[in-house]
C-alpha cells in the first residue's frame, strides 16, 4: 500500500512548484505584452491549462489510475514507452527549474561564480527528500506555503505606497494576439499538469476541485503580483529579468528592509520541493509503467540526468530562453499532457471492449 | 540496533565530510568584507568622448579614521577612473585598488551636467543592467561635474554621500527639492509618453569655514534623454504640487492683516483626463496647511477673516507656482511632468491613436486647467478672535 497525501498537501506542492516559475518569470519570447494585458495572458494561460488538465482529470475520475498504469493495461510496451516519456518530461521540468534558479543565483547573488556545486547539492538533497516519500514532501510543502503566503502578502502590501495607476496601459491596445500567444507559451511550460497524470493515485482528494483550487489561487497570486510590479516599477520593471525580485528589493516595512533575502530563502526551499517532487514523480512513472519497484540507485540516475540537462540548458541565457519556450518543447508538453493520456485511455478502452467481446 | 548504528555512522560520516570538504564553501567565490570597497556614492562625467567615474568609498584602511583631533583622517576616500564606457571605468576600481566594489551600499548617483546633456540613457544603462547596484539609489545631476561634487571637502567626521543624500531628501521638509530614486527616474525616461526630471545640486563654500555645503539649485527636465531645461526651486515646488509628491513646505503668505507662514501638512493632486470629444485636463490640487507664524503690525489676535484671507492668498500662490511649473516644463520645454499624454492614452486609446500617429514628429500639447483648494487645518496655540 503506497502512502498517500491529502488535498491540502498536494495543493501546496503543486502551488510551490508553479510559484517558483513566477519568481523568475521571463516573458516567453520578448512578446512585449502591455501591462494591463497581463490580465488576458492569465486568462488564456488558465484556459490552456484547463484544456491540458482535462484528460488526466477524466482518467483519474473514471479509471482511478495513473496514465502510465492505464497505458500498461493497454499494452506493456506502451506502458514502458509512456513511463519513459513522463520520466524525460519530469527530468526536463526539474532541469528547467534548476536552470532558472542558477540563472538567478549567478546573476544576482554570486555573479561570475560557477555554482555547479550548489546545484549538485540541491539535487542530492532533493533526491534524499524524494526517497523519504510523498508524505514528507507534502508536510514540508504546507509549512513553506504558509511562510511564502505571509511574505508575499507583506511584500505586496508594503509596495502599495509606491503604486501608480498611470504606469498601466489601455486594455488590448495592440490586439488580443500577443496575450493569446503569451498565454499559450506560458501554459506550455506548466509541467505541474503532468503531476496530475502520474501522481493522482497517491492523493486522497477530489482531483477536479484540487486542480481548480490550484489554478485559481496561482492565477490570482500571479495577477496580483504582476499588477503591483507593473504599478510600482512601470517600464523599469519591464526591462528587469527578475521582476518579483525587483519588487522585493523595494519593499520595506519599518526597520525591515531586506525582504529580498527572505524571498531568496523561501525560493531555495521551493526549488528543493519542486526538484524532489519531479524526481518522485519520475520514479512513480517508472514503477507504474514498468510494473516493478524502482531500483535504489534510480534517484541517483535521475539526479545525474537532471544535472546533465541543466549543464546543457543553463550555459547561456539565450540558449536557455530558446529551450524554455521553443516550439519543440511546446509540442512535447502538449504531447505529454493531452495526446499521451488520450491515447492511453482510448487504447485501454479498446482493449477492455475486445476482452469483453472475446468473453462473450 | 544494527540499523541505528548504521544510521549514526552515516550521519557522523556525512557531518565530517561536510566539515572537511565544504569548509568555507571553496567552490563559491566569496569575497570577504576586507576585500571589498564599500562605495557610498558614484559620480559619472562625460568629457572628450570618455566617461569619468568618481566613487566615494569608505576608507577602511586609513588609521584612526574620523575623530575630532587634527591628525584624524576623513572617513572616506575619493577615487577617479576613466573609460570608454561606465562599466569599463568602474572596472578600474578592481584594477587600481585590488578590491571588489560593493555597489549595493551606494546612496546617491550623481551625473555631471555635461553627461546629462549628452545622453543620460547611456550613463544609466550600466545601473539598469548591473544587479549588484541598488534599485532605489537616489539620482541627481550636478551643476558642474560629479567629480567636483564628490571631491568637495565636507566635515571630515561626515560622509559626503550622506550629506548629499540628506540634501536630496530635504524636499520632504522644504518642498523645494525633488527626491527621485533610480527606478522611478528610469521609468519616466523610458516612457515616451512621460517627461523625466531629477534634482540639480551644486557645491558652495561655507562662508565661515573651510568645508563646503550642498545646495539644490532646481530641477533638471529631460527631453529625449537630454537635459532640456532647469527649473528654479520655486518652480520645483509647483512641480511637486502637480505631481502629488509634496509632503511638507513652508509658504510665506502676505495679506493685509499681516504675514502668515503656512506649513503644508498634506496635499493631494487629482488629474482628470478630458473625455473622448476633447477638452482640457483638469488638475485639482487640494492642500491642508497649518499656521506656524503670524506677524501682524500690532501683534494682534488672529481672526477668522484673516485666516480666510490667508487661505485665498495661499491658494493663489500655489496656483501661480503650479501654472508656472507646467508652463515652463510642458508647454515650453516639452517635458510632460504630469504624464498627460500617458493619461490620455489610458483614458481614450482610440482618440490617442488618431491624435498621435507613430511617425508624429511634433507632439501635440494638451490644454490644462488648474484649480487649487487650500484649507487651514490648525491655527497654532492661539484661539481665533472676533473681527472688530
Amino acid at each position: 500500500m503506497k502512502e498517500k497525501i491529502n488535498a491540502v498537501q498536494f495543493f501546496a506542492i503543486i502551488f510551490l512548484c508553479r510559484i517558483t516559475e513566477f519568481f523568475t518569470y521571463i516573458a516567453p519570447r520578448e512578446t512585449g505584452v502591455l501591462p494591463s494585458d497581463r490580465l488576458f495572458v492569465v486568462v488564456f494561460f488558465s484556459l490552456f491549462c484547463i484544456i491540458s488538465l482535462l484528460p488526466a482529470l477524466v482518467i483519474a475520475k473514471k479509471e482511478k489510475k495513473s496514465v502510465p498504469t492505464l497505458a500498461k493495461s493497454a499494452s506493456p510496451v506502451f506502458g514502458k514507452i509512456c513511463a519513459i516519456i513522463y520520466i524525460m518530461a519530469f527530468i526536463w521540468a526539474a532541469a528547467e527549474s534548476v536552470s532558472r534558479f542558477e540563472l538567478f543565483i549567478s546573476t544576482v547573488m554570486f555573479p561570475d561564480t560557477d555554482i555547479n556545486l550548489i546545484t549538485a547539492l540541491l539535487l542530492f538533497a532533493a533526491a534524499f527528500a524524494a526517497a523519504k516519500g510523498v508524505e514528507a514532501i507534502g508536510r514540508s510543502s504546507v509549512t513553506v506555503t504558509a511562510v511564502l503566503a505571509a511574505s508575499f502578502v507583506i511584500i505586496i502590501l508594503t509596495s502599495l505606497s509606491e503604486f501608480d495607476a498611470v504606469n498601466f496601459s489601455p486594455l488590448l491596445y495592440n490586439g488580443i494576439g500577443t496575450p493569446f500567444s503569451d498565454g499559450f507559451s506560458s501554459a506550455s511550460r506548466t509541467w505541474e499538469i503532468l503531476f496530475f497524470a502520474v501522481m493522482l493515485p497517491s492523493v486522497r482528494a477530489n482531483p477536479t476541485k484540487t486542480a481548480a483550487a490550484w489554478l485559481t489561487v496561482f492565477s490570482l497570486a500571479a495577477l496580483t503580483g504582476f499588477f503591483v510590479i507593473d504599478g510600482v516599477t512601470g517600464m523599469y520593471g519591464e526591462r528587469q529579468m527578475f521582476k518579483l525580485y525587483t519588487l522585493t528589493v523595494l519593499a520595506k516595512l519599518g526597520i525591515l528592509e531586506r525582504f529580498d533575502d527572505v524571498m531568496i530563502g523561501i525560493w531555495v526551499l521551493c526549488e528543493l520541493i519542486k526538484a524532489s517532487f519531479c524526481l518522485l514523480a519520475a520514479s512513480r512513472a517508472f514503477e507504474d509503467g514498468f510494473g516493478k519497484r524502482a531500483p535504489k540507485y534510480f534517484y541517483l540516475v535521475l539526479v545525474g540526468a537532471v544535472f546533465a540537462v541543466f549543464t546543457v540548458a543553463a550555459r547561456s541565457v539565450s540558449k536557455f530562453a530558446e529551450t524554455a519556450s521553443s516550439p519543440a518543447i511546446q509540442t512535447a508538453f502538449y504531447l505529454c499532457a493531452i495526446l499521451l493520456p488520450v491515447i492511453a485511455a482510448v487504447s485501454s478502452n479498446a482493449k477492455k471492449k475486445k476482452e469483453v467481446k472475446n468473453l462473450a | 540496533m544494527r540499523k541505528i548504528k548504521y544510521r549514526v555512522s552515516a550521519a557522523v560520516f556525512l557531518l565530517l565530510s561536510v566539515t572537511v570538504l565544504l569548509g568555507a564553501c571553496r567552490g563559491i567565490k566569496i569575497t570577504e568584507l576586507n576585500e571589498r570597497l564599500i562605495i557610498e556614492a558614484i559620480g559619472v562625467d562625460f568629457d572628450d568622448g570618455e566617461y569619468i567615474v568618481t566613487v566615494q568609498a569608505i576608507d577602511s584602511e586609513s588609521p584612526a579614521s574620523g575623530g575630532d583631533s587634527e591628525d584624524s583622517q576623513p572617513l572616506t576616500k575619493t577615487l577617479v577612473f576613466t573609460g570608454s564606457s561606465v562599466g569599463e571605468a568602474l572596472n578600474g576600481i578592481s584594477v587600481h585598488t585590488g578590491k571588489t566594489p560593493l555597489y549595493s551600499q551606494a546612496r546617491v548617483l550623481i551625473v555631471g551636467f555635461e553627461a546629462a546633456k549628452n545622453d543620460i540613457g547611456k550613463v544609466l544603462d550600466f545601473f539598469l543592467r548591473e544587479y549588484t547596484t541598488r534599485t532605489d539609489i537616489l539620482i541627481t545631476v550636478s551643476e558642474k561635474s560629479a567629480k567636483e561634487m564628490l571631491g568637495a571637502s565636507f566635515d571630515k567626521n561626515s560622509i559626503g554621500a550622506t550629506i548629499i543624500e540628506n540634501a536630496l531628501r530635504s524636499g520632504e521638509y522644504t518642498g523645494r527639492v525633488v527626491s527621485i530614486p533610480l527606478y522611478k527616474f528610469v521609468n519616466l525616461l523610458l516612457d515616451d509618453k512621460s517627461g523625466a526630471f531629477c534634482p540639480v545640486l551644486s557645491i558652495q563654500k561655507e562662508p565661515l569655514a573651510d568645508s563646503c555645503r550642498v545646495n539644490c539649485i532646481g530641477t533638471a527636465l529631460f527631453t529625449d534623454n537630454k537635459i532640456s531645461a532647469v527649473m528654479t526651486p520655486e518652480q520645483t515646488r509647483g512641480l511637486l504640487f502637480l505631481t502629488d509628491k509634496i509632503s511638507s513646505a513652508d509658504i510665506p503668505v502676505k495679506t493685509d492683516k499681516g504675514l502668515f507662514t503656512l506649513r503644508v501638512v498634506s496635499s493631494s493632486t487629482k488629474i482628470k483626463a478630458p473625455d473622448g470629444s476633447g477638452g482640457a485636463f483638469a488638475i485639482k490640487i487640494t492642500a491642508e496647511c497649518d499656521i506656524t507664524e503670524f506677524e501682524s503690525a500690532r501683534f494682534s489676535k488672529l481672526t477668522t477673516n484673516a485666516v480666510n484671507e490667508a487661505q485665498l492668498v495661499c491658494r493663489d500662490i500655489i496656483l501661480e507656482e503650479a501654472r508656472d511649473a507646467i508652463s515652463f516644463s510642458y508647454y515650453r520645454n516639452n517635458c510632460d511632468i504630469c504624464r498627460l499624454e500617458r493619461r490620455r492614452w489610458l483614458s481614450s486609446p482610440t482618440q490617442y491613436r488618431a491624435e498621435f500617429p507613430y511617425d508624429a514628429a511634433d507632439k501635440k500639447h494638451f490644454d490644462t486647467t488648474i484649480s487649487v483648494e487650500v484649507k487651514i487645518r490648525r491655527t497654532g496655540k492661539e484661539t481665533l478672535g472676533e473681527e472688530k
